[in-house]
């Protein structure tokens, strides 16, 4: 999911860079103190979710997690998702430093939009809420794989046929996703519901 | 909004049923790309592999020299192995790139000049092996002499390149010692948050 350095124009990388410092400095205004625990906690589990490697399909994909992020963060989903994404770059060569604009905005937006889709949803039923959580965790990962292949094909156009392989390929780990992230909000609605306030 | 415990029940076979199905396939991707490669006279060899040790399959591999001039190309292997012509004896730069935009770059030094043919009748050495009863002559060449001793060489050298090639693989793997440090990183940047706000606040 993460794009390598040396791949993308410098016109999409400081379009990425912009778009996600806007995300960041939103983020941090919206964030408050009781919440900090909580964007620590989400950022180490992103961190790390990039390490998972599930064996589906032709390819064997990461968990990325950004839909649960973004559904118990909303805007502070950014600075999580960029910090992680620094010191995957910096620790284990993921991505680039360069490409961290870009990286950030196409994981950490499609958390947003989770967030505004279906945040309502965990304050309802149990299955509902699990069904919010599973929607957010697989659609914002398909989101992400998307914008990923935007960028490519931005920078050029013979990344084209890539993109649709590219959101196959991570089909089956939003499938992953989608259940840990129902899974996830199912367990805090129940022992934590102020969570997902 | 209500939703039945059927349809509960049917949603999760659905979804069970896609991901076992997928489960079956074999792995390929992952994440952190690296290149191990040598030269071989006029070839040069190599294997691409990800982070956690998995092969790059079916990976784009062009190789170009100094001024960046593509000189040749070739595709990994299912086993991320590579070889590809290259008479250019100057450093190389090999940069592999996988479907899912992953890149790799390394490079290579130059090979060692290649000495010209030497003039056989100056260099015409003879060899001589006696026997208890008769005596034979065995002629060589100081290019055939060359050619033999690099062979030999070459696969004393196959080892060590295994050996070394592991070690590669070790070092390029991500380490507990990574992730801890990383998670401690985190934690710390989130309590830098928390005390610089607290004091806003304060303030």
């Amino acid at each position: 999911m993460h794009i390598s350095e040396g791949i993308l124009s410098p016109k999409i990388l400081l379009a990425g860079a912009v778009l996600s410092a806007g995300g960041v400095v939103l983020g941090l205004k919206k964030l408050k103190n009781e919440d900090i625990p909580k964007a620590a906690v989400l950022s180490s589990a992103f961190f790390v979710a990039s390490l998972i490697h599930v064996p589906l399909g032709p390819a064997s994909c990461h968990l990325v997690l950004n839909g649960l992020n973004g559904i118990l963060l909303g805007w502070t989903a950014f600075p999580c998702i960029l910090l992680s994404l620094a010191l995957q770059a910096v620790l284990f060569q993921f991505g680039g430093l360069t490409t961290i604009g870009v990286n950030s905005f196409s994981m950490a937006m499609p958390a947003v939009i989770s967030y505004y889709l279906f945040r309502t949803l965990t304050h309802k039923g149990k299955k509902l809420a699990f069904l919010a959580g599973f929607l957010a965790g697989s659609l914002a990962l398909l989101m992400a794989a998307l914008f990923v292949g935007l960028a490519l094909v931005e920078t050029e156009k013979s990344f084209s046929p890539m993109v649709g392989a590219f959101i196959l390929m991570n089909f089956p780990i939003s499938l992953v996703e989608g259940v840990i992230s129902g899974f996830v909000i199912l367990y805090l609605k129940k022992v934590k519901p102020e969570m997902l306030t | 909004m209500k939703l039945s415990d059927s349809f509960f029940k049917r949603f999760f076979r659905v979804i069970l049923l896609i991901l076992s199905i997928l489960t079956v396939s074999t792995s390929g991707y992952a994440h952190k790309m690296a290149i191990y490669a040598y030269r071989e006279g006029d070839k040069v060899f190599g294997e691409c592999y990800f982070a956690d040790g998995s092969p790059c399959v079916n990976s784009r591999v062009v190789i170009l020299n100094e001024k960046g001039a593509k000189l040749s190309e070739a595709f990994t292997d299912a086993k991320g192995l590579f070889s590809s012509e290259v008479k250019d004896p100057g450093p190389l730069k090999i940069v592999v790139m996988t479907e899912s935009a992953h890149k790799a770059e390394l490079k290579l030094g130059g090979s060692p000049q290649k000495r010209k043919p030497t003039d056989e009748n100056q260099f015409k050495r003879n060899v001589v092996r006696k026997n208890e009863n008769e005596s034979s002559q065995l002629v060589m060449t100081k290019d055939e002499l060359r050619i033999m001793i690099e062979e030999i060489t070459d696969a004393k050298l196959h080892e060590l390149r295994t050996e070394i090639k592991e070690i590669n693989k070790k070092v390029d793997s991500v380490s507990a010692r990574d992730i801890i440090g990383g998670i401690g990183c985190i934690i710390g940047v989130w309590a830098l948050v928390w005390f610089i706000m607290r004091r806003k606040n304060a303030s």
